[in-house]
């Protein structure tokens, strides 16, 4: 019974509230999946595989979290170096889909390495600029130094090419930078030589440019860039306020592209309307706030850094995915994490959870191991001061 | 390089404040989208998705006293194509109409190429069976719809009766009882609206009845000889 009881409680631990929400929001999204996948001959077909993707995703979260931090911070520079190798070997051997060459084709599923880099991009970009904490190298050098252990990545994506990721390395390479207390001008600086990469990519790339014509204006380009915009505009006034429920989203099943993924948003919000698309804005944010709060009780700065970053990292990709949904931002082709369909995306969540929850426990073993220290170094003066109470007799008799 | 007394706790707090700021304004761009602006949404939405179709009722028999039918309408069918179609839909429903309803290539493509109005007709007065066969394959395609012609036949030549005229295939009296009665004779077409996909497919689930389907109705004349 005793054993049980233990089990449970191990089994509960397990699954602390991070690791259930990304389930809960996962399951949500296979649903989201099925709605989405309805016109299809097999609409079944996509939610299977993705609650396939699913529970590998949650072993790898589990088995993550029983890794110690210490020891994926020890060997980032290894990870950090096989991640730019998948990317290059991507390239090379890569299969391409929307004149993009960043998937591994292996007969029944696909792996996109961009995917799986993130959480180890954000761990490895925090790993650096902590272990440069104390370095006496000048901050210019130090952030152009920083900047080049960064760009590998960057400039393999832009190579596949997928600017919707590489948009997503880039913020979150400013990002890391900023909350370690880097020169807010050197943020400028970086921004400002953008500008001109981006006409570049403008020139070299007619599409994109095509996408923002549309986005300017989609009515106009109604029978081309603007035909998904609008259809993404009307299938959230389809949802309305309170949603058409599952199965009954007319618009996205008739008229919506990729409503399994690029779209997934504006499906959601048709089944579950106004209510439902607010309440997963609410939980990115409030995972964000979570993430914030648990960094200052933190200790250690770099775990602290590093599970914000993450979190962000999750938050900015679901922010720039909804703003493409809602007509915010031009179409860029990011996934909604844990919602989306995708294999790569969703275990690639997983492991950012898995990493979070691994960051947590250390954090916590730092604290219990420091609180025991300082107890045993308390100790002897509790008992100097029994000793002393021995001492003292318990009844002093005055004369009077 | 980063001094960790000197570091800036605000940081953290600006990337809060900035997705927040992020978070309101995606919330207040769905709120538009969702509720603001759904009425004209809908409206774009019910004009470019929804499609009317239009049954026409029988027209009615005239009888005479004795019970002969002195004029009926005989309904053919004709299977017609919307010209706009082309490429992989063109191949796809053209391949179907070679193999399913033995209807020969060639002469659906030429069809198609001299056609000068929006749609074509491919094949005239068919029979049960194709009928069946059109339900089977094409029933959710709108590019490819049935159209039923009305033609009056008269079992006299008395000018009593009248006669009838065409107008958008519609039957309507212009001379004696034919116009005298047409009300009662022409009963009230079925009038529907149904959305069509992309692709052009119907979905079952919007289809919509505007009016009700009722037959003309059958007119019994006093007089028993006809000449």
């Amino acid at each position: 019974m005793i054993s049980l009881i233990r089990f449970i409680k191990r089994f509960a631990n397990s699954f602390c509230p991070v690791l259930l929400c990304a389930i809960l929001l996962s399951s949500w999204g296979c649903l989201a999946i099925y709605n989405a996948s309805l016109q299809f001959p097999q609409p079944e077909y996509y939610a299977i595989k993705q609650c396939t993707w699913l529970l590998i995703g949650i072993g790898l979260a589990l088995t993550l979290y029983r890794v110690n931090s210490e020891l994926i911070f020890k060997f980032i520079p290894w990870i950090y170096m096989f991640g730019v190798l998948s990317l290059v070997l991507v390239l090379f051997a890569g299969h391409s889909h929307n004149h993009m060459k960043g998937w591994f084709h292996t007969g029944w599923f696909s792996i996109q390495p961009s995917e799986f880099c993130k959480p180890v991009f954000c761990l490895a970009m925090c790993w650096y600029l902590h272990s440069k904490k104390d370095s006496e190298e000048g901050e210019f050098r130090t952030y152009l130094k920083y900047l080049a252990w960064a760009s590998p990545f960057i400039i393999l994506l832009i190579l596949q090419p997928d600017f919707g990721t590489a948009l997503i390395y880039l913020v979150l390479t400013l990002a890391i930078y900023a909350v370690f207390g880097g020169k807010v001008r050197y943020l400028v600086y970086t921004v400002l030589a953008g500008v001109p990469a981006f006409s570049i990519v403008l020139y070299k790339y007619p599409y994109v440019l095509r996408r923002l014509q549309g986005f300017w204006n989609p009515e106009a380009h109604s029978d081309g860039a603007g035909f998904h915009l609008i259809q993404l505009e009307r299938s959230l006034a389809s949802g309305g306020f309170w949603g058409q429920s599952l199965g009954k989203g007319l618009w996205s099943q008739g008229y919506l592209p990729l409503t399994h993924n690029d779209s997934i948003y504006a499906s959601f919000c048709e089944a579950v309307g106004f209510v439902g698309g607010f309440a997963l804005i609410l939980v990115f944010v409030v995972a964000l706030y979570a993430s914030n709060r648990k960094r200052e009780r933190m200790k250690n700065s770099l775990y602290g850094n590093a599970l914000f970053i993450m979190v962000f990292c999750l938050t900015f990709q679901a922010f720039l995915h909804i703003s493409v949904n809602v007509q915010l931002l031009p179409p860029t082709g990011i996934t909604l994490p844990f919602i989306s369909y995708g294999g790569s995306s969703l275990i690639s969540s997983f492991l950012i959870v898995g990493f979070c929850k691994s960051i947590i426990e250390a954090d916590r073993r730092e604290r219990r191991l420091l609180k025991s220290q300082e107890s045993s170094e308390v100790k002897p003066l509790e008992e100097d001061f029994d000793a002393l109470k021995t001492a003292v007799p318990e009844k002093v008799e005055v004369a009077g | 390089m980063v001094q960790e007394a000197i570091l800036p706790k605000n940081r953290f707090n600006v990337l809060l404040a900035a997705l927040l700021i992020w978070a309101g304004l995606l919330s207040i761009r769905l709120f538009y989208f969702t509720v603001s602006n759904r009425d004209t949404a809908f409206s774009q939405m019910e004009t470019e998705s929804f499609e009317k179709g239009r049954i026409r009722a029988m027209r009615g028999r005239i009888l005479s006293a004795d019970g002969d039918v002195l004029a009926f309408t005989k309904r053919s069918t004709s299977l017609n194509i919307k010209t706009h179609i082309s490429g992989s839909q063109l191949n796809s429903l053209v391949e179907i109409l070679e193999k399913e309803l033995k209807l020969p290539r060639r002469s659906i493509l030429v069809k198609m190429a001299n056609a000068q109005g929006s749609s074509v007709t491919l094949a005239e007065n068919l029979g049960s069976k194709q009928i069946a066969q059109f339900s089977k394959y094409f029933a959710k395609n709108s590019s490819v719809f049935l159209k039923m012609s009305f033609e009056r036949i008269y079992n006299t030549r008395s000018r009593k009766l009248g006669v009838t005229a065409n107008e958008n295939g519609q039957l309507i009296g212009i001379s004696g009882f034919e116009a005298k009665y047409d009300e009662l004779l022409t009963g009230r077409d079925l009038v529907y609206e149904v959305m069509v996909d992309r692709q052009n497919k119907m979905i079952e689930k919007t289809y919509r009845e505007v009016s009700n389907l009722e037959p003309g109705r059958d007119i019994h004349l006093t007089e028993k000889e006809w000449p």
